[in-house]
């Protein structure tokens, strides 16, 4: 019964798909001659600046709540009061993020609506809101522990986020924000790693990228030799990525840290951060891709 | 003349344009300068911009909450030094490391940004910025104990903690801003504005909307002047018609 119902709400046919995204398709394309669309872009920089606050805003939540979860930062106070006193950045941040950027794309929709990177970054924000709403907040608001809900999320949002990032890396002239990522990560590991292991990291991860902005800068340079360029970039990527993500593994599933922190809540800080990562990169790679 | 550059010298202005165009380009491939190098090197152009980026979030996410907590909006029952105890390592790593990347960046194009009113303001609010941080620490701190785990802390404090809050949102956003071109010289604007960039001695010069408005005055008379019918030749009355007069010895047709 449910089935049959359920096929009723489908489409009758592939061509009854594409009559719909070419619904979609001349919605967007008369975005452009709304008059908000024409107020967008003369106030355009403006808009942007809230964007990037509210990013900035939320980021002030994520990252002091995700770096308690691993075990560092304002240790002196347990996780659930760190994510109550922080929960107003989230909520402002996110606000005004997403209605800034609804904004943006009025202004933008035709680029926008033909940009793979933009469904990286849409994918991603998605998995971005879940990780913080269904994932950050209940592990927090539970000194650490994960419930149904959490371990759900966690789920979903990372298989939305594995599908940003491949999508990310496949996308031509845009895959080298990868690297932003890879830095969040790395940056992320400076600061939860402790005592001599953050050295060896730090001195590990200056091994790899000195030799490799020598090399594509000096001796295999995108502008005389652009498919050996490739290579060694996608080479250090993954030499960088295994060295970043290794470490992280190792701090995430190490000895326990301070109250609060354990494997699952310490993955969860990872994600959050660095999915919101991914979101910023693919923004700054709809600009420049 | 619009786009003229005015006689006047900045030292400043020459430095950075040396520094912009000529300085490494007998170093560098097709002779470009470290400059121009390094804003066309992907790979090290993406890592200083997103590492400064990052380290911006970093910064500013922690130092908002120290100052949301000075103005009693958050964290109001934990010491205002616990908080700054745990929050400014993480404020300082980051601080250090925007302080590396961003002098980079700027190294990038430095004329460019010299002349530009978003950078000079950024640099303002900066300077207002850590003047804020030593007048915390040097004035209002003095007497932190008699306050320091008060839930809403005395007026000198909340002060201190909305301006330092405003002067960083400002540098944030000016630090976007200076991407813009709107009010890159070259192009009219007011003299206020011309005169806080220095447009007079940039490549772009300086140009009053006076100026914008008699230049297009100029070229819309130069385009009516083109548009114009060449004045009528002088009629010649004995000159026979051209397509009328049938031409020496032809016979005109009989009639049918």
């Amino acid at each position: 019964m449910y089935l049959a119902q359920l096929s009723k709400m489908l489409p009758e046919s592939p061509d009854a798909i594409f009559s719909k995204m070419h619904q979609v398709k001349d919605w967007e394309a008369s975005l452009k001659d709304w008059p908000l669309a024409h107020w967008v872009n003369t106030y355009f920089a403006y808009i942007e600046i809230v964007h990037f606050m509210g990013l900035f805003i939320f980021s002030a939540s994520v990252i002091v709540t995700c770096l308690r979860l691993i075990g560092v930062g304002l240790t002196n106070e347990p996780v659930s009061v760190v994510e109550k006193n922080t929960r107003w950045f989230l909520h402002i941040g996110v606000v005004l993020a997403i209605g800034s950027g609804l904004l943006m794309g009025v202004g933008n929709a035709d680029k926008l609506y033909n940009s793979q990177i933009f469904t990286v970054k849409m994918i991603a924000m998605i998995a971005g809101l879940i990780f913080s709403y269904c994932v950050m907040v209940p592990v927090a608001k539970a000194e650490g522990q994960a419930g149904g809900l959490a371990k759900l999320g966690m789920v979903i949002a990372m298989a939305l986020w594995l599908l940003a990032l491949v999508t990310f890396s496949i996308t031509p002239t845009a895959n080298v924000g990868i690297f932003h990522i890879l830095w969040g990560g790395a940056l992320i590991l400076f600061i939860a790693l402790q005592g001599k292991t953050r050295w060896v990291y730090a001195i590990g991860l200056l091994a790899l990228i000195l030799p490799w902005q020598v090399i594509t800068h000096v001796f295999i340079r995108e502008d005389l030799d652009a498919a050996k360029y490739m290579v060694v970039n996608k080479a250090f990527m993954y030499l960088t990525g295994a060295w970043i993500t290794g470490l992280s593994l190792y701090n995430i599933f190490g000895k326990a840290a301070p109250t609060g922190s354990n494997a699952f809540a310490r993955m969860t800080a990872y994600a959050t951060i660095l999915v919101w990562v991914t979101v910023g990169a693919g923004g700054r790679w709809i600009g420049l891709s | 003349m619009l786009h003229q550059t005015l006689a006047a010298h900045s030292v400043l202005n020459d430095f950075f344009e040396w520094v912009q165009f000529h300085f490494g380009e007998h170093s560098t491939h097709y002779g470009r300068s470290f400059s121009a190098a390094l804003h066309e090197a992907l790979n090290a152009w993406g890592l200083l911009e997103g590492t400064h980026l990052l380290t911006l979030m970093l910064f500013f996410g922690t130092i908002a909450l120290v100052d949301t907590r000075l103005l009693g909006w958050t964290f109001r029952k934990t010491p205002i030094s616990v908080l700054s105890e745990k929050l400014l390592p993480l404020t300082v790593t980051a601080m250090i490391i925007a302080m590396i990347t961003g002098p980079m960046l700027f190294f990038a194009k430095p004329q460019d940004y010299y002349h530009n009113f978003w950078f000079r303001l950024k640099m303002v609010l900066l300077v207002v910025a850590i003047a804020n941080v030593y007048i915390f620490h040097k004035v209002v701190q003095k007497n932190q104990a008699e306050w320091d785990t008060a839930e809403t802390p005395p007026l000198k404090a909340r002060l201190s903690g909305a301006l330092s809050l405003l002067s960083w949102v400002l540098v944030m956003s000016c630090g976007r801003l200076i991407a813009y071109n709107f009010l890159e010289c070259g192009k009219p604007h007011s003299a206020f504005i011309n005169f806080t960039q220095e447009c007079a001695t940039s490549p772009l010069g300086a140009v009053t909307q006076a100026d914008y408005d008699k230049q297009l005055a100029d070229e819309k008379k130069a385009a009516d002047a083109a548009a114009a019918p060449p004045p009528a030749m002088p009629s010649m009355p004995d000159m026979p018609d051209a397509k009328t007069a049938a031409p020496a010895g032809a016979v005109k047709p009989e009639a049918k």
